[in-house]
């Protein structure tokens, strides 16, 4: 009897340790798999296009258009061949001064001059829309253009501060 | 004889605390399996179920690739089915009345291909035309539904500002609609104006002095051109916009009324967008409108031209 308890014994600690194991293993990938996305957050920085969605997605907004290459001068006064990758989005009605954006240049010269460019952009919009919709004036109270080496980013919305947390990537 | 000692045996409580050590951990790894798994099954959810908002936006900008136009970022779609409209050919007097015993229209009651305006265009049909307006036309080219030289629209443009203040063209200049039609030359024009400096009845008696200026000035300039007025369009039941500027769907019916009787004078044709818009309560309707309830969504734009292009014959 005493054989056979010692051989459950034996037989249950195996097992239990081959299983301990298999959890410490199991929460070692785990982590390492937060590591990993966590390194590869960190290494690959959220595209443009990324960034822009993402705050299409959490702010509240009215009908919004992309802006493209073909009319990225006409619209905002950037020559494209001055970015390597950008995403912008404009109120495609007119009826409200949302509008965002985030540009890489092609060196830091060129970033220093889009965000002149979108500086007075800004000012434009403001005096555009201060008679004419006074009730969204709000949304140019902490608008913002920022520049982050190369990359420059800004937005005209009714959350400004989300809108750089997202956009500065 | 040497006695044969008997092997020492573990005390049965040290086997019983062992046992229980081994299925207390058992447990846990146990817990831990299924933890894991739930959290593996509640992230397949939303891949198999309705796209995140994310997963939307990312959608819309595959759509949208930089040298796609911005006519793939159009608005959302209608939350319910477009009433039905029918197209009138005089000015609406007053609105019929919400009928109680009507129901609301359903996407099974609305048999929505027979009924809902036609939105198909042809962006060449429009292609030597010039459109003279105000934000509401700016959606025109932003939208990506003509060209930008085909519109000379500012925000808050208005009759007189047409001849009177410059606006940032296509091709980087400024000037007047005006000077740009007298440029242009084009094959027609369309006037959408009207929306601004509608806030009392003297700005009314006043735009419609400009109004009649401005046709004028453009018969003048442009003596080859057809000239198009195109009915100030309704402003929705709780247009925010509209509260804002003090205007309302009576003004605006009165102002189209106006708009109208100079076309007669002058010998431009009156366009009646305002009847196409309107809903069962005589307002803008809300499958057409703009969050701010006087601009324009995107699909608007398609049944404007759309009905342009059959009013005019194209």
């Amino acid at each position: 009897m005493s054989k056979t308890i010692k051989r459950l014994t034996a037989i249950l600690f195996t097992a239990a340790l081959a299983l301990t194991t298999g959890c410490g293993n199991n929460s070692d990938s785990d982590v390492s798999s937060g590591a990993v996305s966590g390194a590869t957050s960190e290494a690959d920085v959220k595209s443009a296009p990324e960034r822009v969605a993402e705050l299409a997605s959490q702010v509240e907004l009215p009908s919004m258009a992309e802006v493209t290459a073909d009319n990225l001068h006409t619209f905002l006064g950037i020559d494209s061949e001055k970015i390597s990758e950008f995403s912008a989005q404009i109120c495609a009605s007119g009826a409200m001064p949302d509008e965002f954006g985030v540009f890489v240049a092609v060196d830091g010269e060129a970033a220093a001059e889009i965000k002149s460019t979108l500086e007075s952009r800004i000012e434009k919009q403001r005096d555009t829309y201060k008679d004419y919709t006074p009730d969204e004036m709000y949304k140019f109270d902490d608008c913002f253009v920022e520049q982050n080496g190369n990359c420059v980013f800004y937005a005209i919305c009714a959350d400004n501060t989300l809108a750089a947390d997202i956009l500065k990537g | 004889m040497q006695e044969k000692r008997p092997k020492p045996k573990l005390p049965r409580s040290v086997i019983v605390l062992n046992i229980i050590m081994i299925l207390l951990i058992l447990l846990v790894c146990g817990l831990t399996f299924s933890l894991a798994f739930s959290a593996i099954k509640k992230e397949e959810v939303p891949a198999t179920g309705a796209p995140t908002s994310r997963d939307t936006s990312s959608e819309l900008l595959n759509m949208n690739g930089i040298t796609q136009s911005a006519e793939a970022t159009e608005d959302k779609p209608p939350h319910t089915p477009p009433v039905p409209m029918t197209k009138r050919t005089t000015e609406p007097t007053e609105p019929p009345p919400p009928s109680e015993t009507t129901p609301e229209p359903t996407a099974e009651s609305v048999p929505t291909e027979s009924t809902s305006p036609s939105t198909s265009y042809s962006k060449e049909f429009f292609a030597n035309d010039l459109f003279i307006g105000d934000s509401i036309s700016t959606g025109l080219y932003l939208y990506g539904k003509l060209d930008m030289k085909n519109v000379a629209a500012g925000i808050g443009y208005t009759p007189y500002k047409a001849y009177s203040e410059t606006i940032e063209l296509y091709d980087g200049t400024s000037a007047t609609a005006l000077e740009y039609a007298q440029r242009m030359q084009p094959n027609r024009i369309f006037i959408m104006l009207g929306s601004n400096g509608m806030g009392s009845s003297t700005d009314i008696e006043g735009m419609k002095g400009s109004y009649a200026t401005l046709l004028e000035k453009l018969a003048d300039s442009c003596p080859e051109t057809d000239i198009y007025c195109i009915s100030v369009s309704p402003v929705t039941a709780d247009s925010s916009s509209a509260a804002s500027a003090g205007i309302t769907n009576e003004m605006i019916r009165n102002f189209n009324g106006s708009v109208k009787e100079i076309c007669n004078d002058t010998g431009a044709m009156y366009l009646d967008l305002y009847g196409l818009l309107i809903d069962e309560n005589g307002c803008f309707s809300e499958d057409y409108a703009e969050v701010d309830g006087l601009h324009f969504l995107g699909t608007t734009y398609d049944v404007m031209l759309s009905f342009i292009q059959n009013e005019i014959g194209g």
